[in-house]
């Protein structure tokens, strides 16, 4: 410290520590004031959309990297990747010569074009984004809907479609054959984990549990349509009509309204495999009291 | 930003920060409900809710068959049937299995008066 006298030295460490409670005041302040505008009818400022468009783009590079997609003759893009974009993708994506639905154009960020999405990212960039969704961008993770095999097909028909024209995109799609969907079969629930109970964990959020229930645990569960879950383990009832059995509770989570006809539940489409691991989840809910065996 | 756009802008933040606080979410009425909680509360006592419910309050209210009643008040539904308002909630004290068949909660055989006294009590729980 030649240059800095002791003097000086305090000089800078409290200059410092004055910035950093400026700092911190000023995000309190961003926070809290709601000067920020979420209105969806402009973009966010230049230097927001750069910092999260940039965050979006290298957090599904790092993850992405590591998949290997399969060779392009394991994958149906002509057939089962079409069918499959224009059930689940058209409405926000569009497709060449065909518009997003009027829901999809009042969104933001805006949905990317097909075309866009071809040229500017790898297959595997393209599953990944398929498969695990973006939070706070609007689009969904497919895992807990598709399989593997369909999300890579939708790769290869995403891909395919730069060298689509207006015409040709027709007439493929006239083409295409419609087929029953797949029997359920064990999906990969990849980001959730190995155990039983953090993959029931994960789908708590997959179906929606989290829009309706407080669940003890899981950040973002606090609405008060239905019963909290706290406690569900040792509650004696399930829906105030089932005994709690773990049978009953997968019984319960696949067919609500089979059970209790008047129910607000809505039955999710949740296959037997993941009513078992959110079984498995909700039994690890104990009630704050001692429970007599 | 123009300037009479950031005028409102600081106006708008001076009162939500004067509001901040005052949030009831519950039925979107401010007007007190029908019934006495106190009197409620001695019925949910002496009726035996504790025995299947948790009920933030009474003493001893602390059974599991039922769900517990923290946060009653801010349910979207009750038994997950009915819209959770203060007559619905007396309506189902009165007679739970002529609301919904298959309910495991018995029929109480409370007056009218006494269901609307419980509802009063379990209004105040949020």
């Amino acid at each position: 410290m030649k240059f800095l006298g002791t003097g000086r030295l305090r000089t800078v460490i409290l200059t410092l520590l004055a910035l950093g409670i400026v700092g911190v005041l000023g995000a309190v302040f961003f926070v809290y004031s709601g000067i920020y505008n979420v209105s969806a009818l402009g973009q966010h400022t230049q230097p927001m959309y750069a910092l999260i468009d940039d965050s979006l783009r290298a957090s599904i590079r790092l993850r992405a990297s590591a998949l290997e997609p399969p060779p392009d003759t394991e994958t149906d893009w002509r057939n089962d990747g079409l069918l499959l974009y224009q059930a689940h993708c058209v409405q926000c994506h569009g497709a060449p010569g065909v518009a997003p639905d009027h829901f999809a154009l009042g969104m933001t960020p805006k949905p990317t074009a097909t075309m866009e999405m071809a040229r500017s990212r790898s297959k595997q960039e393209l599953f990944w984004v398929i498969k695990h969704g973006i939070k706070m961008s609007g689009m969904p993770a497919w895992e807990y809907r598709l399989t593997d095999q369909q999300m890579w097909n939708l790769v290869a028909f995403i891909r395919e479609s730069r060298h689509l024209s207006v015409a040709d995109y027709q007439r493929l799609a006239e083409q295409a054959q419609p087929h029953e969907p797949a029997p359920p079969q064990s999906f990969d629930r990849a980001g959730a984990g190995n155990s039983a109970v953090a993959k029931g964990h994960a789908a708590t959020h997959q179906y929606g549990c989290v829009t309706c229930h407080v669940i003890p645990g899981v950040t973002g569960a606090t609405s008060h349509v239905g019963p909290s879950l706290e406690g569900m383990a040792d509650r004696a009832f399930i829906a105030g009509i089932l005994p709690n059995t773990p049978e009953n509770m997968i019984h319960w989570l696949q067919h609500p309204q089979k059970i209790d006809p008047l129910t607000a539940m809505p039955p999710l489409g949740v296959t037997r495999e993941d009513a078992e691991n959110m079984t498995a989840f909700l039994a690890t809910l104990k009630a704050d009291r001692e429970v007599l065996p | 930003m123009p300037r009479p756009e950031l005028h409102r802008i600081l106006l708008g933040i001076a009162a939500s920060l004067l509001l901040a606080g005052c949030q009831d979410y519950w039925a979107g009425t401010s007007e007190p409900p029908p019934g006495d909680p106190d009197k409620g509360a001695e019925l949910i006592s002496s009726q035996g809710c504790g025995s299947c419910h948790i009920v933030p309050g009474i003493i001893g209210a602390d059974g599991l068959a039922g769900p517990s009643l923290e946060n009653i008040a801010l349910r979207g539904y009750l038994a997950g049937v009915l819209p959770n308002t203060h007559d619905n909630m007396v309506q189902w004290l009165l007679d739970p299995p002529a609301v919904d068949p298959r309910t495991a909660m018995p029929d109480l055989g409370l007056t009218q008066a006494q269901a609307t006294d419980i509802a009063a009590y379990l209004d105040t729980l949020k």
